[in-house]
């Protein structure tokens, strides 16, 4: 097992024993729902941190990340337009979704860049 | 500790493009420690108008529809857009550099987190100009307060959508710096080395992954409702409402709590000399603090009478034993230390001692029948700003006056510095602690007036000087910081004998973090271990010279 995933799957435990204290408590479905969700879901990171394969030294190496990023600038504008867009009207969430599109691009662009 | 003089820092050079959109996450960590605290400039601002408008009964300088928006965007601003972000923000500058890694994980994830945090705060703020005002239901926007009818137009829907977009930008923030403390760290730093700030930044991002998404499912679901209605219905749609809400909004609290313990735990052991006293202890019992701590939400709830009181209370009551465990450990390693009483460790033993009244008094509130009585009156106010202003603010600064030679190359002001803490303390006392008195007299809050001859002028009147004392304190701080960027002494790279990685690289760190290879990792304090073995050997060289 790796043991990154450790405290992932330590703290899913701990929350899963929290759940079933709570429900020995009260059957109520909703606060279940929200702490044995929780637990659930921190376990499935928890599985993916222990099932997926180590990184290379040369990997991290590698690694070749822009000093900047517009395309992310832009990404993060376009979704906060298209936020608003909830309150001003469907035109602005398109304008929105438009721009979050390119920003979106403009990431896959970058990212053949560097390949 | 460097014996040589320390070198002037190089200049800092002027990078529009960089500052935008750059992915070091140096630059990234600073520009969310500027804008938190723009935001908490903004919030502090709201908070003097509330306490204005409370010096004397009747109405002053707000209406009541105006009070309700200050109070509502003061606890929003400071909640969502200063303490979370800024807390996330000391993990995107420090974990890497703690964790002796050369970025951050997903630099560009965490970018898009930074824009939508920022952004998210102008939509949210944007809701003042509106016709109808900014929010006014309250941080919580409980329902049916929240709904159409009874906050009607735009401002509370763009307070919706801002607070959104910040938490899914936070959001983003924590996972990556939970991506690199996991598979990010230096060849030799196990999880057991990891220093207690980044074990209390995994802490914390472990609690924001499962628990924020919940506050964009409440608040979108209330964007909904209040559009097209029949959603949160009836009781049963406002208990709902609420669980959703506490889900959130009490983790969100050792959120902005967590951090600030780590960064108090590197200033008490670096400023004691020694060694934070019981780190696995300390390690697991971060874990149980925070696995309760995502058990307890429903103690906001107490007297809906549509929760489980018993299962709340108890683990309430529960959290005492992690928390007394940290307590003991912050004691334990001051004892019998070399204590250096600099400004950090100033603001770290503020925290600690001031901390521990909001502390003890949320064990009154955790108990139901106690709770029943104070429930919705300023006594629920002043704990809670024990808790987030006089403990988290307070451990705020001491990391922030720790590491900002480490950011800066250059030292904070010392005498500025003291009366910052000293002004900070004794405003924050004379802000909060009359709350208390004020709570117990019956007053509620989240009220524009209160009736004259009960009592509650003196108090009220001694809050308000406090809170503009609060104000002058932070004045002094900025004049400190503007005055130590530009023409502060140089720190060198380790200026206090720090224990951890980030004091093994010069300072600023280079743009790939490390410019020299990484000392040995053979704990969570890898250069208190050098000094250690130095002394060793100058131990026994003098030991052979003697014999």
């Amino acid at each position: 097992m790796r043991r990154s995933a450790l405290p992932n799957l330590a703290w899913a435990a701990l929350l899963a024993a929290s759940t079933g204290l709570l429900w020995a408590f009260t059957p109520t479905w909703v606060p279940l729902a929200l702490l044995g969700g929780s637990a659930a879901l921190t376990l499935l990171v928890g599985l993916y941190l222990t099932a997926r394969p180590a990184r290379s030294e040369d990997e991290d190496e590698e690694r070749d990340i822009p000093d900047v990023s517009l395309a992310t600038v832009g990404l993060a504008a376009g979704i906060a337009v298209a936020g608003l867009g909830l309150v001003a009207g469907a035109w602005l969430a398109y304008i929105g979704a438009g721009v979050a599109a390119f920003g979106a691009l403009g990431l896959l662009r970058e990212r053949r860049v560097r390949e | 500790m460097s014996t040589l003089a320390p070198q002037e820092p190089p200049a800092p050079r002027l990078d529009p493009i960089g500052a935008l959109a750059g992915t070091d996450h140096k630059r990234l960590g600073v520009r969310l420690v500027v804008t938190a605290f723009a935001f908490f400039l903004i919030g502090g601002v709201l908070a003097l108008l509330v306490r204005t408008e409370l010096a004397a009964p009747g109405m002053q300088v707000l209406s009541e529809d105006a009070y309700n928006q200050v109070f509502s965007m003061h606890g929003s601003v400071m909640i969502y857009l200063f303490v979370t972000p800024i807390a996330l923000a000391l993990g995107v500058y420090l974990v890497p550099l703690q964790v002796g890694a050369a970025e951050i994980a997903a630099p560009r994830m965490a970018l898009l987190g930074y824009w939508l945090y920022l952004l998210g705060g102008l939509v949210a703020l944007s809701g003042f100009f509106t016709a109808h005002g900014a929010a006014k239901s309250g941080w919580a926007a409980f329902e049916p307060l929240s709904d159409e009818p009874y906050s009607p137009g735009s401002g509370m829907d763009l307070w919706l959508v801002g607070v959104v977009l910040a938490t899914l930008g936070t959001i983003a923030l924590a996972a990556c710096v939970l991506g690199t403390l996991l598979s990010r760290r230096a060849p030799g730093l196990t999880l057991m080395r990891m220093p207690v700030f980044s074990w209390s930044m995994l802490v914390t991002c472990l609690m924001v992954l499962p628990a924020f998404p919940s506050l964009v499912l409440a608040f979108g679901l209330l964007y909904v409702d209040r559009r097209l209605g029949g959603v949160f219905e009836g009781a049963g749609g406002a208990t709902a409402y609420q669980q959703l809400f506490w889900f959130y909004g009490h983790p969100v609290v050792y959120v902005m709590f967590f951090p600030f313990v780590g960064a108090v735990a590197e200033t008490i052991s670096t400023f004691s000399g020694r060694r934070f006293f019981g780190y696995p202890v300390t390690v697991v019992s971060l874990l149980v603090f925070t696995a309760l701590s995502m058990s307890v939400w429903a103690h906001h709830m107490y007297t809906s009478g549509q929760v489980e009181n018993r299962y709340y209370a108890l683990t309430s009551t529960a959290l005492l034993v992690p928390a007394g465990v940290e307590y003991f450990g912050f004691l334990a390693t001051m004892w019998g230390g070399r204590i250096r009483l600099k400004v950090p460790m100033l603001f770290a033993l503020g925290f600690v001692v001031q901390f521990l009244v909001g502390g003890v008094t949320g064990i009154f509130v955790g108990s139901p029948p106690l709770d029943y009585a104070v429930h919705d009156t300023y006594w629920v106010v002043a704990h809670f700003h024990y808790t987030l202003f006089a403990g988290s603010v307070f451990g705020l600064f001491a990391g922030f006056y720790l590491w900002f030679p480490k950011v800066t190359g250059r030292m904070l002001g010392e005498r500025l510095g003291h009366g910052h803490f000293w002004l900070m303390t004794i405003g924050t006392n004379l802000t909060f602690l009359p709350m208390f008195f004020l709570g117990e007299a019956g007053m509620r809050r989240q009220v524009a007036n209160y009736e004259a001859g009960r009592g509650l002028e003196g108090l009220n009147q001694l809050a308000t000087a406090g809170a503009f004392l609060i104000a002058l304190s932070i004045l002094l701080f900025l004049v400190n910081v503007a005055r130590s960027v530009r023409s502060g002494r140089p720190a060198g790279d380790d200026p206090w004998g720090g224990q951890t990685l980030e004091w093994a690289t010069s300072s600023p760190p280079p743009r790939l973090n490390f410019d020299r290879p990484l000392p040995p990792i053979r704990s969570y304090a890898p250069l208190l271990d050098l000094r250690e073995e130095a002394e060793d050997i100058g131990d026994a060289a003098l030991g052979r010279a003697v014999r």
